[in-house]
């Protein structure tokens, strides 16, 4: 049982807060993802959590016990750092034995613990080898098996995986959370790759400038976002923001089209007397037609195509949504037509987003805090 | 494509000759000529007025070894040398490892501290010269004033004229050494410390298991440099102890200035030269196998 509490830890370094008034917990056995983009503040996090830094307010518990102040080694953490940290004049082996051999643990024990993750990571005929022998895959399976050869309480892992190459990375997430499953430890995980976080997070907070945005499942994430950036980091291509008007029970957008929205989300409109409203739809919900089919159709210009092979993402543009405003929309097949083509685009009204302008929150939360 | 082929005429080799032939001709001329002629001097009788040179075969080097001021300045030499190589690896270590701290005015106390390195030899020697002075130096004048002395102390006798001398030296090398061993720290990963911290390893570990490996080959290079600078210097003993009190201070170079430019036994003086030359280079052979074995057990 280790759960991690955060219990409004701020962290400055000089006048950067790099951590501001942070609250969360990190279940056990719990796979939590911190993201954001870089320089957010997420290996700050981590490294409070290890004790690398101490924080300028508040507390960190791992269960009840308060180690705000307790050294790093008294913590019993593993980290993986992006860079894997091996130490460059040690055989694999003495890399991995290191954590061991501080504790000293009998030499036979530390050799059985070592082999033992060196197998569970097939890793096992490199111990013999020095890291710069060895490839940027192995350095990674390495850096586990010292993290886990120590049977830690957490796992802070700080961008493992982003010095794999893009082919093998999708393969080492995989194992990476079978790992963590087989082993059920509690990790933290960093990373500023949205894809990663939604595919092993069994929660996500997304950190952005020191700031906790929003703690969720992915799914909650994906179909809830709290406002425009977690919105436009989640998913990729990124969301499309337009600006529209409600006016009449309806929302405008250019001052010409019109968009008929839900009862639910007129009534929000109306509690709360928005009147600028941030539409947001994903590519996946924005399709195109070569004739006008309904009367909310968007006129719009075929900007850019790109085929990616299984869809295409195609680049819409309409002057009057904005003088250097793209909307993506993707196609779930080869799409093929010039570029320069009059087209109508229709958003799919059962998944649109609706952010007020002025706070850039979805209107959903909005009305929920109300 | 004629007006290409024309350009080609001349090879790149032929062109770099070109640029290359007066700097060749300039070493030729400083280094190659003199080198040879002072080898050739070695195994020479030679007189300097009238100007006469005759071959004398190996007479010279004979000569060395029923030189008891030879032996006397060859073992100066090498107290100075030991003593400048420990001085200037603690010292250059020291100030790098206290350079790497995230320091406030980082950069303005990096200048400082370089400031020595700049300073010539020459100057060097007279600084420490009025430094160190029996009769009007500024150490014996800080001192009396402080009221820690009664009387001015002679800092550079018979006894630690050397051990002086070598301080003096250091002082001046240290910078360019602890400039090495900074470049050698600032390879070091912020990361491997962070995980060493995670690992348990304390301060002391830290150093052997992370630093150390680090910079070992800057502390060689350090080694290799303070040895052949120390080994070779000439003009802080001309210009800071000459050679004195006595010949206390007498290192193998200022004893070959002083066969030289005293007796004018040129000679004998290029002999010493050479033998002086050869120690040196057994010495650089011995380091660098040394370097080369802890290379492959890396
Ligand atoms: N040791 C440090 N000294 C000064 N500033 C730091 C230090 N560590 C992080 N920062 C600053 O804190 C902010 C957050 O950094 P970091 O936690 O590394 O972000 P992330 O991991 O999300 O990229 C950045 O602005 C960074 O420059
Ligand atoms: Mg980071």
């Amino acid at each position: 049982m280790v759960s991690v509490v955060l219990d409004n830890v701020t962290k400055k370094f000089g006048k950067v807060i790099a951590a501001n008034e942070l609250t969360f917990e990190v279940k056990d056995k719990e796979f939590f993802v911190l993201l954001g983009p870089s320089g957010g503040g997420k290996s700050t996090i981590l490294n409070l959590v290890a004790g690398l830094e101490r924080p300028d307010k508040g507390r960190i518990y791992f269960d009840d016990e308060d180690v705000t102040f307790l050294a790093p080694e008294k913590r019993n953490v593993a980290m993986v750092f992006q860079t894997y940290a091996l130490y460059p004049h040690m055989k694999v082996f003495d890399n991995i034995a290191t954590p061991l051999k501080v504790m000293k643990i009998p030499k036979e024990e530390i050799k059985r613990k070592v082999k033992e993750a060196a197998e569970l990571l097939r890793i096992d005929h490199l111990l013999e080898r020095m890291p710069y022998e060895i490839s940027g895959g192995e350095r990674q399976r390495v850096a586990l098996a010292r993290a886990i050869v120590r049977n830690p309480r957490i796992f802070l892992l700080d961008e493992p995986l982003s010095n794999i190459d893009a082919k093998l990375r999708v393969y080492a997430r995989a194992e990476l959370f079978k790992l963590q499953r087989r082993l059920g430890v509690t990790t933290l995980y960093v990373t500023h790759d949205q894809a990663e976080a939604m595919s092993m997070g069994d929660r996500i907070a997304v950190i952005n400038q020191g700031k906790l945005i929003q703690i969720a499942t992915p799914e909650e994430l994906y179909h809830m976002p709290i406002d425009t950036f977690v919105g436009g980091f989640v998913g990729s291509p990124p969301m499309n923001f337009i600006d529209a008007v409600y006016k009449d029970k309806k929302l405008v957008i250019a001052g010409r089209y019109v968009i008929t929205i839900p009862q639910n989300v007129m009534k929000i409109i109306e509690d709360l007397s928005l009147n600028e409203i941030l539409l947001g739809a994903r590519p996946e919900h924005v399709s195109i037609n070569f004739d006008k089919t309904d009367p909310e159709d968007i006129e719009a210009e075929i900007y850019a195509i790109e085929y990616l092979g299984n869809e295409t993402i195609v680049d819409l543009y309409n002057k009057d949504l904005g003088e250097d405003k793209i909307i993506k929309a993707r196609i779930p097949w080869r799409f093929k037509d010039d570029v320069g083509r009059k087209v109508w685009m229709k958003f799919d009204k059962n998944n649109l987003y609706y952010f007020d302008a002025a706070t850039q929150t979805n209107i959903f939360h909005l009305s929920a805090k109300s | 494509m004629a007006k290409l082929k024309q350009r080609q005429e001349f090879s790149d080799t032929t062109i770099a000759m070109f640029f290359l032939a007066p700097l060749i001709i300039f070493l030729f001329g400083i280094i190659i000529y003199p080198m040879a002629s002072s080898l050739y001097s070695s195994f020479s009788v030679v007189r300097l007025s009238p100007y006469q040179i005759n071959f004398a075969g190996l007479q010279n080097y004979i000569n060395i070894f029923s030189d008891q001021y030879f032996f006397h300045s060859l073992s100066v030499t090498a107290r100075f040398v030991g003593e400048v190589v420990v001085i200037t690896i603690g010292l250059s270590l020291g100030i790098a490892l206290f350079l790497n701290e995230v320091l406030p005015f980082r950069g303005i106390i990096r200048a400082i501290i370089l400031l020595p390195y700049a300073l010539s030899e020459f100057t060097t020697a007279y600084t420490w010269r009025w430094f160190l002075s029996s009769d009007w130096g500024l150490l014996n004048g800080i001192l009396y004033r402080l009221g820690l002395i009664k009387d001015y102390i002679w800092f550079v006798n018979y006894e630690r004229s050397v051990e002086w001398m070598a301080v003096a030296y250091s002082w001046h090398i240290v910078p360019l050494c602890a400039f090495f061993m900074l470049a050698g720290l600032q390879t070091i990963p912020e990361t491997l410390y962070m995980q060493a911290k995670i690992d348990g390893i304390g301060p002391i570990g830290r150093f052997f298991k992370i630093t150390l490996p680090f910079i070992k080959y800057a502390i060689l290079i350090t080694l290799v440099l303070s040895t052949f600078f120390a080994a070779t210097t000439t003009d802080i003993v001309i210009l800071m102890t000459g050679g004195g009190p006595g010949i206390s201070s007498t290192t193998l170079t200022y004893y070959i200035y002083t066969v030289v430019f005293k007796s004018f036994n040129l000679g004998y003086g290029a002999a010493i030269s050479w033998f002086l030359i050869a120690i040196v280079l057994v010495l650089a052979t011995l380091y660098f196998t040394f370097l080369t074995r802890i290379g492959k057990a890396r």
